[in-house]
């Protein structure tokens, strides 16, 4: 499955050279992504792929990668019930339903990046 | 210094797939991304659909697998045009790919363009295409516990073909087991019990395909 998180990381890297360029940073410290549970994406797996791909570009030699691990929130259309669930279970326990809206839990985004 | 980016990662490839969306259904075609594990019958599915469906719809299939071209040459011979995308070593399909293919087809000839995924219920889910629907196919010989173990995919589908339902008696697995499995996690969810190897089941896929290639006409 690792494929997956190296096209994933290489989109990452894209978007923070293109702002690196733009905003005339050449040394970039550390990015900070939010993953979702839901995304599809594997956070250990990330992290390899960053170490690969970063190897290869002088803006991220002393870039380390932190990763948000975002939690699934849902809302029941049901009953209204609000909460935290694990990744597989989509059962509201208010009521039972399965019926459910999500949130939060499906982000898979780069928040920001330090650098000089 | 900081930078603030707030960047969905896979924006880009949104941003792709909504292009091929309004160039598909500019051209009144039915684009239908499905995806499985692999080996739960997509092209057994797609080869029966095709050999009961060329008399009424033209029907086009991008194939995406990892490697080999034998799901294209399948489809081929069962009457359909096929085009091969190889991801060498990809575990999905993405908006980018779909692209180059459609810049080489003549659209307005088709009514379903049906893309099959490669075979994976992972990563495939998080990649729009262009599609105006996603499709799963989940076969009764991989177990019941697939929509609790993969509910991205599930809950990203319209529609799950549950095939291979003529071993269901053999293997001693009951296929209101599956839909209630899937209610769980996609209630909204429509699960069609099919069997493309006898064709059991099939007229209410054919049906739903039918729905779907009139809505983009109208």
């Amino acid at each position: 499955m690792a494929m997956h998180e190296f096209s994933v990381m290489q989109e990452v890297i894209r978007v923070v050279k293109e702002s690196a360029q733009d905003e005339g940073i050449d040394t970039v410290e550390k990015i900070k992504l939010t993953v979702g549970e839901l995304s599809c994406a594997h956070p250990p797996a990330l992290e390899t792929a960053f170490s690969v791909l970063s190897q290869d570009e002088p803006l991220l030699q002393h870039a380390q990668l932190e990763i948000c691990q975002q939690q699934v929130v849902v809302r029941c259309r049901e009953c209204g019930h609000r909460e935290e669930i694990g990744e597989y279970e989509f059962i509201c326990r208010g009521c039972g339903s399965a019926d459910l809206e999500v949130l939060q839990g499906e982000q898979l985004s780069v928040d920001e990046y330090e650098g000089h | 210094m900081k930078v603030k980016l707030s960047q969905d990662v896979l924006q880009a490839n949104e941003a792709i797939a909504e292009v091929n969306a309004a160039r598909l259904r500019e051209a009144g075609v039915f684009a239908v991304d499905m995806m499985s594990s692999p080996g739960s019958g997509k092209t057994t599915i797609l080869e029966r659909t095709i050999d009961d469906l060329s008399d009424r719809l033209e029907i086009a299939v991008i194939v995406g697998d990892v490697s080999t071209t034998r799901d294209a040459e399948r489809i081929e011979e069962a009457g359909a045009d096929a085009v091969q995308i190889n991801t060498g070593g990809a575990c999905h399909l993405d908006a980018n790919m779909i692209r180059d293919v459609l810049d080489d087809m003549e659209l307005a000839g088709y009514d379903v363009l049906f893309i099959e995924n490669i075979g994976n219920l992972v990563c495939p889910a998080g990649y729009v295409l262009g599609e105006a629907e996603r499709v799963m196919v989940l076969s009764t010989p991989e177990g019941t516990d697939k929509p609790a173990k993969y509910p991205a995919m599930f809950r990203t589908c319209s529609v799950a073909l549950l095939n291979k339902i003529d071993l269901s008696e053999a293997l001693g697995v009951d296929d209101q087991e599956f839909v209630e499995e899937i209610g769980m996690v996609n209630p909204h969810m429509k699960v069609m019990s099919v069997s493309a190897l006898t064709g059991e089941g099939m007229e209410e896929w054919y049906d739903w395909l039918q729905d779907g290639v009139n809505s983009m006409r109208k």
